[in-house]
């Protein structure tokens, strides 16, 4: 009794401990611009216009898609959260460092907070995502209930990912260098910008084992095609979310105790 | 840091240990704990440096024991002060109680809340409002919202920084940043509160209220505390037990009093393992010092020391004076002769200006004349008019004007040749000494004998070079001996050859160290082998070699007061431990102590021990009774000369 007491404790410690962390990087993230929180909606918006201005124009293939806009902002938002959360967790033990070396504090805090600061971000961003949905006309349904599930397999994959790099990062700062080069590749491998259509069909094949390409499908179908996933797409999704963050994990908590004699 | 710092145990920990047997709960329990860093990892930031780490196989070597086996254990209620020097592991120790760090070996397990106070406001974002980050760092110090809403004002009030709440902290002072951390940390009221020289942040007034917070947590809250401190008073003052840890060694365990006493004595300082243990039993002898064997003489600065020691001697007023510069040593060993032929004190001056307190004794000693040793680099003439307007009128001033050493110590012996026939005193002895220049210690030694016997000091040009002027004035008939200060390297044999051609017989005279030379001279100068002497060592002047400035113009205050000098450098164990034996070897011959300088060259156990060596060979001696025990500790911190001095002043009343 007294041990789930404790843990409630604790876990309701760290709780608080994430959400203050949450926001300060929320105040120190838009302090002094004008604009401030719409930012966070006109980013992806402005990208959205450059991306379909981009395609449409110039590499003529953005007709092949009903809703070409739509479709751009849907992945792109939703594969910037992957990009930015993953990116923002691997320097979060590595900036924490003063920090771990003087309070005694549960090390991973630190990477679930970025995770849940940018999922804070990509909250804000759907506003966008209602904005174009108002300009094209396209009525939501009550698919998007199924909204929660996509973003608690996110979470989890992304927070899997967070803790491996992060705890990765304090032993090999290689790590910040290659996985800028990783997401640049990984955005291009991913059908966020062109149909999948239009991969020869080795490439569509390897998309199978993408998991970002099973989350952005996931969002298009509940978001603007109306259709609901299947269970063995809900199931895959899951699996590789869970997968990932037992990794994840897995390798932070065998590595945390070594992280103060590397930071 | 030096090499030779000594790790072993002194005393017996285990004994400590084991001893340390009462009911009190056990709070913190370090057992056994090993602390290793591998230093080549931590360097180790890329998969590159791994590869060529990994093919040279360093990977797994240089480890560094940072604590080696430490153990103890604290009860509640306890205050708990860690003592060491920089790097001896006391930091790595309280960041392993308050869990930051895991032990390599041992284990160390806690018993409680704990607050570490260890480097406050890691936490702390400078682009925060101070508002912002009381909650954001009471967060991270795991405080629910709820309690840090409950004691904001609290906090608020002892960091006094109501005014700018909600302003960014990189506005604010560190001192300010340091008061928030501090309030922020100890608004809790833990069960182990650790304390990581967090004190000495902020200003006077807030390390007062820091300290009272802390001292209020234990009286009222009978909280636990840990303390790591360089500064041993404050250790002594808030703790009641205390170990000392040196280089992840357990040194000595036990009652916060004893183990300040012995850390302030040997902490750090270095020197054998023998000397340390000398000079370790006789800082827990229980003799008793008399108030009367010790006294100190200290002057603001080397000037008022010079000025102090001349008015102790009593000079005639209306004689001569000598004025020589502070800062060049040699001018004023050579000064010490010419002192004792003239019956003048030395008085030091800055270079560009005479320090008040010298124009008084200048003023009151009415000289009708002013010797001035050195150029205008040496002293300004600005010195020299200010000394003649302190002087009384008529009085003359007379220039030595030279601004290099060593044609100077051959201008004075010309000058004090001269000055002896006119005068109609007894001129230079018939004894020479020559000197190198790092021979300063073996100098203030003689001096003395320079000072009684009229003794001139010559200086060699640089390794084994002697100008032919001073070659020419010690052999030119006035001298018959010679006494060599340095090694044939310095001072070559060939040299000594050619002055026994020319009559003058010479004799070397070196030591194994330092104080080892000290004590050759002061045999030789208490024998009577020199020609007249008869000094004693009843009083022994302790100069710290740190600071022989205050012992420049000392030679006619040791000649008239039959004192002889004892070099010592209280850093240095091996130092400590020769002039303890020293002492006890003169076996009762040494009958008063007179330390040179302040409390910054002698601390209070300096002294104290030092009197002990005194006070047990007075009593093996049968010259002193054992029953000094009602008698205070010796309490010597004066610089009032007068009133502490009293020994020497009882041999002044004799002459």
């Amino acid at each position: 009794m007294a041990q789930t007491a404790s843990t409630k404790a604790t876990l309701k410690r760290n709780w608080f401990t994430i959400t203050s962390l949450v926001s300060k990087d929320f105040k120190l993230k838009y302090r002094r611009s004008v604009l401030g929180v719409l930012w966070s909606v006109l980013n992806p918006l402005l990208m959205m216009c450059v991306l379909a201005a981009v395609f449409t124009n110039v590499l003529k293939f953005g007709d092949d898609v009903q809703n070409f806009p739509m479709y751009l902002i849907l992945g792109n938002v939703l594969f910037s959260l992957m990009a930015d959360s993953t990116s923002s967790a691997m320097g979060s033990i590595l900036e924490s460092a003063p920090l771990i070396k003087k309070v005694r504090v549960s090390k991973m805090i630190f990477p679930l907070e970025k995770v849940l600061f940018t999922l804070v971000n990509f909250a804000i961003s759907l506003i966008a995502v209602v904005i174009v949905m108002l300009f094209f006309r396209i009525p939501p349904t009550v698919n998007l209930l199924a909204m929660p599930i996509l973003l608690v397999f996110m979470l989890l994959f992304c927070a899997g990912l967070g803790m491996l790099l992060s705890s990765l990062a304090v032993f090999f700062r290689d790590v910040c260098h290659l996985w800028g080069v990783v997401i640049t590749a990984w955005t291009y491998a991913t059908p966020l910008f062109y149909p999948v259509g239009l991969l020869p069909d080795w490439m569509q094949a390897a998309e199978a084992f993408n998991p970002m390409y099973h989350y952005v499908c996931y969002f298009r179908d509940i978001a603007m095609y109306n259709t609901v996933p299947g269970l063995t797409e809900n199931l895959i999704c899951l699996g590789m979310a869970a997968i990932t963050f037992a990794i994840g994990f897995a390798v932070f908590k065998a590595t945390e105790k070594k992280f103060i004699l590397y930071v | 840091m030096p090499e030779n710092i000594n790790t072993t145990p002194l005393g017996d920990i285990e004994r400590e240990l084991a001893a340390a047997v009462d009911d009190r709960p056990v709070m913190v329990d370090v057992d056994h704990v090993s602390m290793v860093f591998n230093m080549a990892s931590q360097q180790l930031n890329s998969l590159k440096e791994y590869a060529i780490a990994l093919a040279k196989r360093e990977l797994m070597f240089k480890e560094f024991r940072a604590l080696d086996g430490v153990s103890f254990t604290v009860r509640k209620g306890d205050v708990f002060g860690i003592l060491g020097t920089n790097g001896s592991g006391k930091s790595t120790m309280l960041k392993i109680i308050a869990g930051v760090l895991e032990p390599t070996e041992g284990t160390c397990s806690i018993n409680g809340s704990i607050a570490p106070l260890i480097e406050l406001g890691a936490g702390f974002d400078m682009e925060l409002t101070a508002r912002e980050n009381i909650f954001l760092n009471g967060a991270l110090l795991g405080y629910s919202k709820k309690f840090i809403q409950q004691h904001f004002d609290e906090i608020v009030d002892f960091a006094e920084v109501e005014k700018f709440l909600d302003m960014p902290m990189k506005n604010y002072s560190s001192g300010m940043v340091a008061r928030i951390a501090f309030a922020i940390a100890t608004v809790i009221v833990p069960e182990i509160l650790i304390v990581d020289e967090v004190l000495s942040v902020g200003d006077f007034m807030f390390q007062q209220k820091c300290e009272r917070r802390i001292t209020q947590l234990i009286k009222e809250h009978d909280v636990t505390v840990l303390i790591v401190s360089h500064n041993n008073d404050q250790i002594e003052r808030l703790c009641n037990k205390a170990i000392w840890i040196e280089k992840g060694h357990t040194r000595m365990m036990g009652s916060a009093a004893d183990v300040c006493r012995a850390y302030r004595v040997l902490g750090g300082h270095v020197g054998s393992a023998e000397s340390e243990a000398a000079v370790f039993s006789m800082l827990n002898s229980p003799t008793r010092v008399p108030d009367e064997l010790v006294s100190s003489v200290a002057g603001e600065s080397r000037y008022g020391t010079a000025v102090k020691i001349a008015e102790k001697c009593r000079f005639a007023q209306g004689g001569s004076l000598i004025l020589a510069s502070g800062d060049f040593s040699l001018p004023c060993m050579s000064a010490q002769g010419l002192s004792g032929m003239l019956d003048a004190p030395v008085l030091l001056s800055k270079h560009e200006s005479l320090p008040d307190v010298v124009a008084q004794e200048i003023a009151s000693l009415a000289p009708h004349r002013i010797v001035v040793l050195g150029g205008e680099d040496v002293l300004s003439s600005e010195v020299a008019e200010q000394a003649k307007d302190a002087a009384r009128d008529g009085c003359a001033i007379e220039r030595i004007d030279c601004n290099e050493s060593v044609e100077l110590a051959r201008l004075i012996f010309d000058f004090g040749k001269r000055a002896a026939e006119e005068d109609g005193v007894s001129g230079w002895s018939k004894l020479a000494i020559i000197a190198h220049h790092d021979c300063l210690g073996d100098l203030i030694t003689l001096s003395p004998l320079l000072f009684n016997q009229h003794i001139p000091v010559f200086y060699i040009r640089e390794l084994g070079v002697i100008d032919d002027a001073t070659a020419a004035s010690i052999q030119g008939g006035d001298f018959t001996d010679l006494l060599v200060l340095g090694v044939d390297k310095h001072i070559p044999d060939t040299f000594l050859a050619a002055c026994a051609a020319h009559g003058v017989k010479s004799e070397r005279l070196i030591g194994k160290n330092p104080y080892d030379a000290n004590e050759k001279i002061n045999d030789l100068i208490t024998s009577g082998q020199v020609e007249g002497a008869r000094l004693t060592i009843d009083n022994l002047i302790v100069s710290s070699v740190w600071n022989p400035a205050d012992a420049f113009a000392a030679g006619a205050w040791a000649a008239k007061t039959d004192s002889a000098f004892l070099l010592e450098d209280p850093q240095n164990l091996d130092s400590v431990a020769h002039a303890i034996s020293y002492i006890k070897k003169k076996g009762g011959s040494v009958k008063h102590l007179t330390f040179l300088g302040d409390s910054s060259q002698f601390g209070r156990l300096d002294k104290e021990m030092l009197g002990k060596a005194v006070q047990e060979a007075l009593v093996d001696a049968g010259l002193a009774d054992t029953g000094a025990e009602d008698a205070q500790p010796a309490e010597t911190e004066s610089t009032d000369f007068t009133s502490t001095d009293a020994a020497s002043a009882n041999t002044q009343e004799n002459e």
